[in-house]
């Protein structure tokens, strides 16, 4: 059938799959929702099932820090806001187009994994319904991938610097980078699970992985530059508030 | 009347969702319809129904929720564009492939073209682009707090309704201080050149998250005297179910449940 | 008569600073008018905070109609609902996302029945000037139409006590003569109010009693004509006198009392 086609037909499918690719270095990338419609439905639910406990999890820390710090509430909110806010932000990044980093990691460096999981997924409701980013049967999946693995891994690479003394806004940059790599790899886990092709799942993920990487390692590397900028400017000029997250990190972590 | 504060034109849906011209209509079927059509145009998992919701809802939104074709085409261009890309990431499959229709070489890595794959992508297509539409049915005729209303009447826990009225609010006031910081060092040259941008941009970020904690203070302050106790309560106003909505809502999801069983059972 | 709300011998000290408030007596009664002035940082602020019991005195009593105000919850209500506060930044006293849900957010905390509570909205709403912005989003308002939301929020508690903190900070000429308009028409139905500005001719011209800070302390509380006499207290708080004030001065020098308003100087400029 290869055969049959004429050189200028190969030639023209071969730059018609060029072209968009192009248009995706061109255009804005964000951190990794998966579309509306984009995972069948078995898919869908799987990965609501999957967050579901971690979510109910983050409910229980969330309400013991309130029953604490009534005003816990609304400094959550202001990170829920912040991180939506953030979304909307354009960042310049190296392909010329802009980045929209996700603030997911630094509230889970502030906060805690558990509040995040929550606020993740409120964030993401909203960007699905403000910003058609993202989706309703995505929500899972992208809960999952930008709310519970991304802020856990930042969590724990936080706290392993900590521990080893490194420098704070490094730790949190260096968090946040990680965190934002994590969900990039989880993401395409999901595309891959639910779109493994003829290829396989291995393949596909290698597939996927691959063309990401263009625009989603170096938004994780810009945001880790943000976030540990935050962190040195939230010292300086949030001292009182940070001390009282501080404390709010202690009960989440308790419980 | 006095000219308001914009949030840059980041916020459109929810300038369309206000104004909707389906905006007096009960919040609960609006959202059972755009779920259930959801549903349906992904479980479906065919291009033909994926076409047809989009289309449906596209012109639902024209001409029920009063959007016009240009400011909806607009909206559409984005979702488009990061669709298309989607779809031909599905379209290449990595590795050699006999009978494949095209083939793609980039050193070591050979992606190929083939009939399923292609026939898949064009699915997909549709079908998100189905599910988009519905999405933005969603989107555009329903404010938030018609929504956070109803998350509540389902039962979903009280913290998180609480904050999701706190987010909602507070985002408009973020958006637009991080505006005023970004005219203001833009004016101040802030953004020329990759590094100072980063640097500048990290500055605003940092310095909006300080200043929205220290505002979380004096909100605090605020709540405390009106006399606020831990639960957030207000009176609100909802749209009532009326049967004249109501039935042409279930008509449709029939009608989208017929087109399914004919397109599953190859009657066209 | 028992006064509407007092203060004792208050003092306070926020938690890492110097001490905000120093023995503050204040009396204030029912329907009465005061203007509250002083520079940044003189203790205005605290003192409509520990008025309202958001603060709670290190030292000293708050008396709400005659009675001790206590930590407890029943007392707080009662304190809170009687003396509301209009907050300098409405951006960040509103929080709902409509109007008509911010302004029923007092009276549904007060723990009203429905039906009353809607009363109160539409009742707070009318008297503002807001009866079509119900259902509208607070952040597409303007500055002036979010300022009387934030005054229609406390209206809806009914209070005996209102405080207004810096209120014509962030409005334009046009709503700072609406809210005078307001104050006016608030100050007929029986509301003592309280405002604290910058502007001491906004003060002058809205209230014959004023009470300066500085520094922490209540350096005067008295008639207005008698604390813009005083050169050495105004330096002391850093205020000016106001301009029709001073003009007049300039005209007529070495009198005992000058106009500060604009009927006040209409009526001396064609006396004597």
């Amino acid at each position: 059938m290869k055969r049959n086609q004429t050189k200028a037909e190969r030639w023209l499918l071969r730059a018609s799959c060029a072209a968009p690719l192009l248009a995706m270095l061109c255009t804005d990338a964000s951190a990794m929702h998966i579309m509306e419609g984009f995972l069948p439905q078995t898919h869908a639910i799987v990965w609501g099932a999957v967050c579901a406990p971690f979510i109910v999890w983050g409910l229980v820390c969330i309400k013991k820090i309130v029953a604490e710090h009534r005003k816990a509430v609304l400094l959550l909110a202001m990170m829920g806001a912040y991180a939506f806010v953030l979304s909307a932000l354009k960042m310049p990044s190296v392909t010329g187009s802009s980045s929209h980093p996700t603030g997911t990691g630094l509230g889970a460096v502030l906060f805690g994994p558990g509040p995040m999981a929550v606020l993740g997924l409120i964030v993401l409701l909203f960007q699905a319904i403000l910003l058609a980013h993202g989706g309703l049967t995505t929500l899972g999946a992208n809960t999952f991938s930008m709310a519970v693995a991304g802020p856990f891994v930042s969590f724990g690479v936080y706290r392993l610097l900590q521990k080893l003394k490194v420098n704070r806004a490094v730790s949190v940059g260096a968090a946040c980078a990680l965190g934002d790599l994590f969900t990039y790899c989880v993401t395409s886990v999901q595309l891959a699970l639910a779109h493994p092709g003829e290829s396989g799942v291995m393949a596909s993920m290698a597939k996927f992985m691959g063309i990401f990487a263009l625009t989603q390692i170096p938004l994780a590397i810009v945001e880790g530059i943000l976030s540990a900028v935050v962190v040195i400017m939230l010292e300086s000029f949030a001292k009182p508030e940070l001390r009282e997250i501080g404390f709010l990190q202690k009960e989440a972590a308790k419980a | 009347m006095a000219h308001a504060h914009h949030s840059g034109g980041v916020l459109t849906m929810d300038v369309l969702a206000a104004r909707s011209g389906l905006r007096d209509v009960s919040p609960a079927l609006k959202a059972s319809l755009s779920v259930l059509s959801l549903i349906l145009c992904v479980g479906a998992a065919d291009a033909v129904v994926g076409a047809a919701v989009a289309v449906s809802m596209l012109c639902t939104i024209w001409r029920l929720g009063k959007v016009s074709q240009h400011r909806l085409l607009h909206l559409l261009r984005l979702p488009l564009v990061f669709l298309a890309v989607s779809c031909v990431v599905i379209l290449l499959e990595p590795g050699e492939h006999p009978g494949s229709l095209a083939r793609l070489t980039l050193g070591d890595f050979v992606l190929c073209v083939t009939q399923t794959s292609l026939a898949r992508a064009l699915t997909l297509f549709f079908q998100a682009l189905g599910a988009v539409c519905c999405l933005f049915f969603l989107s555009m005729t329903t404010p938030m707090p018609q929504l956070i209303e109803l998350l509540r009447k389902c039962r979903l826990p009280e913290i998180m309704i609480e904050l999701m009225y706190l987010i909602y609010r507070y985002l408009f006031v973020l958006l637009q201080v991080q505006r005023q910081m970004t005219e203001s060092a833009a004016a101040r040259l802030g953004y020329n050149g990759l590094r100072r941008s980063v640097s500048t941009a990290g500055r605003i970020s940092g310095a909006l998250l300080a200043s929205s904690f220290r505002r979380s203070s004096a909100c605090y302050d605020a709540m405390l005297a009106r006399g606020y106790d831990g639960k957030l309560a207000f009176l609100t106003s909802t749209p009532k179910l009326r049967a004249r909505h109501a039935l042409p809502a279930a008509g449709y999801l029939l009608l989208v449940g017929v087109l399914i069983v004919f397109r599953k059972r190859g009657v066209f | 008569m028992e006064p509407i709300l007092e203060l004792e011998h208050v003092s306070y000290t926020y938690p890492d600073g110097p001490k905000a408030v120093e023995d503050l007596n204040v009396r204030i009664a029912k329907g009465e008018r005061a203007a509250v002035l002083g520079g940044n940082g003189a203790g205005k602020s605290t003192f409509f905070l520990l008025a309202c019991g958001i603060l709670q005195p290190d030292e000293g009593c708050v008396k709400c109609g005659g009675r001790q105000m206590t930590q407890k919850k029943k007392d707080l209500l009662e304190q809170r609902r009687r003396i509301g506060v209009v907050f300098q930044e409405a951006e960040n006293q509103i929080l709902a996302v409509t109007v008509e849900a911010e302004v029923s957010f007092g009276p549904m905390n007060l723990g009203l029945p429905s039906a009353e509570v809607a009363r109160r909205t539409t009742g707070a709403l009318s008297k503002m000037g807001l009866q079509d912005y119900g259902g509208r989003s607070p952040q597409y308002l303007s500055g002036g139409e979010k300022k009387r939301v934030t005054i229609a929020d406390i209206l809806a508690m009914e209070p005996d006590v209102i405080l207004f903190d810096e209120p014509t900070a962030s409005l334009d000429p046009e709503n700072v003569v609406r809210l005078e308009r307001t104050l006016d028409q608030l100050s007929e139905t029986g509301i003592a109010l309280l405002v604290s500005t910058h502007d001491v001719d906004f003060a002058a011209r809205f209230a014959a009693r004023g009470l300066v800070f500085s520094r922490g302390h209540l350096i005067a509380d008295g008639a207005m004509t008698k604390i813009f006499a005083d050169a050495a207290l105004l330096a002391q708080a850093g205020l000016r006198k106001p301009y029709l004030y001073q003009a007049a001065e300039a005209l007529r020098p070495g009198g005992a009392a000058y106009p500060m308003t604009i009927e006040q100087f209409l009526r001396w400029k064609d006396a004597d």
